[in-house]
């Protein structure tokens, strides 16, 4: 199972761990367009990459709003210690 | 005051719509969903009045359809179910039999014939519905299909329909006509009733691992648990693999169709119902079943000819009338119908030739709301004496 | 502590069948996290459904699944319910599943007011067989069967079903995914027929034949047209116009049928 997850580079910055799973996602953008906070761009096929993981403030709606089960987004182990977050 | 040799008594006088709701309550039916229409009513009506003090369920449903639906959700949960109708009835459930026999369901629905096409005559006998039993739903699909001539038979067929749907795990027809729907008869009720329950897995099974359509036993029914009982499996109507999901590729297709038609031709004797009576000075025999039988019986009885009784009408007993075939000259097949059984004893008896003489299959085949009169068939059989 | 929801899912049926776009898992989704937040025991939970693209959910879905035919998911799902009342029931339908070939039944279940959750992805189109216009598809539109547009009026589900007998009625749509576990588990808390309503996408038939090919637009328009049940009651028919109302919008509890059936057992038992 291919789970995606942000360049290494960019991941440090944030406070949650957002994943896609490639094997299930079908590329409908409603997660790169609806994301309030813009973490998402697209690639060429559709898909989401997770550009600005930095940016996510854990609000799921990237989740519960995929159709297709493809993306988790959960609190990072440290950020737990450091953010009263939900 | 009640007396103690009535109370022991078990001889009823019984209408046959009433024998077959006391049948189906002594062989442990607890479900009936049914729908309003003659002349099967009085079974509906029976099951609404008996079937909440044995804690069982009785609900009408909205329609033929939905009955038969509800049925199979009940039976799915292990509790032992029947539906009862007549012809249009019976064209509208043909679909959720197909249902059962796939995802292989028990269950056990009564059709009570009467004259058709359509509407028809609802209030009298035909036995027109023979090929629908067998052939109504769409697909390749085995039938088991029991038909009394007796209230007594119904019945006794009423609880072997029971127990063979349990048994192979399939629907079952019960097919009476008309009278033998609103007979009234003496009637002695058994007192001991032969009881099969499906088989379930061992209470030690792996729920996990447990695949619901696998086949480990040589007679090709799987174990398949009740709903509710930790297994969690899956139940569908499309062609489906040993675990019950959807699957269809040409092995797996063929695999569960020659299997579904296996498990009821391994279970033949189990099933098999057939009652030959050959006379001593005759080569004529009287096949037929329902209530055409006792018409047919009474000529038989004038003329000195055999009879052979079918209470199992499918699978067709295709041994029995070859080797029938090897002894008689002539079989005259006695039903209120244009021909429809007739044609399966043909088959039956293709190229069979006894004495040197192909086989004689005649058909009595009337159908205009009344039974067949015996005067009927014994012109027949005299007509075939002389020749 | 809730759990991951894909513990409720049957992993090795995934990717699941749906088209890209296709709101169905967003339901499917927002149906586990009702389940997961009532912590039901899956063991007693019964999923049942019919035929077309919604009913393929129950195969994907980790309970006692049973997927039927068409339009009679609720005649099977009254026998369980009936057979054994312990069990939750809930049935996964679409429109045309539920309205058209099931109508019957539908407004026959919600009469009897019997413990069923039924739960409608209601795409006003048949998908499997290729976009074919459904009771819920607007007039004006275009099906692959209205190709000249549809001249049909369409139900209103909740409105049906409410004036039916049941007892629960919601709905709400795949934009507003979150709030679809908060009816969800209303409706299943809920002692009789409880109906939800959800409005979802299909991009790939009923969006390519209006002018929403994109998923995306799709739920933009739910977005647009859906109004909460506290702003529809305030809103004058001119604004109502085009919208829709999305919400609880009828929970009255009624004698249940196992309920009154079970009585009745009672009754017979003192004869």
């Amino acid at each position: 199972m291919a789970e995606e997850k942000p360049a290494a580079s960019l991941e440090k910055s944030a406070k949650y761990d957002i994943s896609v799973n490639r094997a299930w996602c079908k590329n409908c953008r409603i997660c790169i367009s609806f994301c309030p906070t813009g973490v998402y761009t697209e690639n060429e096929l559709g898909g989401p990459i997770i550009s600005f993981p930095e940016k996510c403030n854990n609000c799921q709606l990237c989740v519960i709003r995929c159709p297709d089960f493809a993306i988790t987004v959960k609190p990072k182990e440290e950020s737990k210690r450091t953010h009263n977050g939900p | 005051m009640i007396l103690p040799f009535l109370d022991n008594s078990e001889i009823k006088f019984l209408q046959g719509n009433e024998a077959c709701v006391k049948a189906a309550l002594a062989v442990g039916c607890r479900f009936f969903a049914g729908y309003p229409i003659t002349p099967s009513t009085e079974i509906a009506e029976g099951m609404a009045k008996e079937l909440p003090k044995v804690n069982g369920t009785f609900i009408q449903m909205e329609d033929e359809i939905a009955s038969l639906g509800a049925v199979i959700g009940a039976s799915i949960c292990g509790v032992k179910s029947l539906t009862a109708t007549s012809g249009p009835g019976f064209s509208l459930k043909q679909e959720h039999i197909g249902y059962a026999v796939i995802a292989e369901i028990p269950c056990v629905i009564v059709n009570v014939m009467r004259g058709g096409p359509s509407t028809g005559l609802p209030t009298l006998p035909a036995q027109g519905d023979v090929m629908q039993a067998r052939w109504g739903t769409h697909g390749d699909h085995p039938a088991i299909v029991l038909s009394p001539s007796s209230v007594r038979e119904y019945y006794d067929l009423t609880i072997k329909a029971f127990n063979l749907s349990e048994k192979f795990r399939t629907p079952v027809i019960l097919l009476p006509d008309e009278v033998i729907a609103h007979t009234r008869e003496k009637v002695e009720i058994p007192k001991e009733t032969r009881i099969i329950n499906r088989q379930l897995p061992a209470p030690d099974a792996n729920k996990a691992k447990h695949q619901p359509y696998a086949v480990n036993s040589a007679d090709g029914v799987p174990v398949i648990p009740n709903f509710g009982e930790g297994f969690r499996f899956n139940i569908t109507g499309l062609v489906h693999d040993a675990t019950g999901f959807p699957a269809a590729t040409p092995e797996i297709t063929e695999k569960l169709l020659l299997r579904i038609h296996k498990k009821i031709a391994a279970g033949d004797n189990e099933i098999k119902g057939i009652e030959i009576n050959l006379a001593r000075n005759s080569d004529i025999v009287v096949l037929s079943y329902g209530s055409s039988f006792r018409s047919g019986a009474q000529a038989a009885s004038e003329t000195g000819v055999g009879t052979v009784k079918l209470t199992t009408l499918f699978p067709f007993p295709d041994k029995e009338i070859k080797e029938l075939a090897k002894k008689v000259k002539t079989i005259i097949v006695v039903e209120m119908n244009l021909g429809q059984l007739v044609r399966e004893v043909e088959r039956a008896v293709a190229g069979q030739s006894p004495h040197g003489g192909l086989v004689k299959v005649y058909g009595i085949n009337i159908s205009n709301g009344l039974l067949i009169h015996p005067e009927i068939i014994v012109r027949k059989i005299k007509e075939c004496q002389k020749t | 502590m809730s759990k991951d929801i894909k513990e409720y899912l049957r992993l090795d049926k995934f990717p699941h069948i749906w088209c890209p776009g296709c709101g169905h898992g967003i339901i499917l989704q927002a149906v586990l996290r009702a389940i997961d937040r009532l912590q039901l025991d899956r063991d007693n939970i019964a999923v049942v459904s019919g035929i077309g693209c919604s009913s393929r959910a129950a195969g994907y879905v980790d309970f006692n699944t049973l997927h039927t035919t068409h339009g009679r998911a609720l005649t099977f799902a009254t026998g369980i319910k009936l057979a054994k009342p312990e069990l939750t029931v809930i049935v996964l339908t679409g429109d045309g599943d539920c309205s058209a070939i099931g109508g019957n039944h539908l407004i026959h279940a919600a009469r009897r007011n019997i413990d069923l959750n039924v739960i409608v992805f209601n795409n006003s189109i048949y998908g499997m067989t290729g976009g074919q216009y459904s009771p819920t598809t607007p007039t004006t539109d275009y099906a692959a069967t209205a190709p000249y547009g549809n001249i049909d009026n369409a139900f209103d589900l909740c409105e049906l079903t409410r004036a039916a007998g049941a007892s629960y009625v919601a709905r709400s749509t795949t934009f507003h995914a979150a709030q679809i576990p908060l009816l969800v588990e209303k409706g299943i808390k809920n002692k009789g027929f409880s109906f939800i309503d959800i409005i979802t996408a299909c991009p790939i038939y009923y969006g390519r034949m209006n002018k929403m090919p994109d998923a995306v637009d799709m739920l933009k328009t739910q977005r647009d047209n859906a109004r909460n049940i506290k702003q529809w009651d305030i809103m004058t028919a001119e604004e109502k116009q085009g919208k829709f109302v999305i919400g609880e919008l009828y929970n009255k509890p009624a004698p249940e049928y196992t309920d009154a059936y079970r009585q009745l057992r009672e009754k017979t038992h003192a004869l």
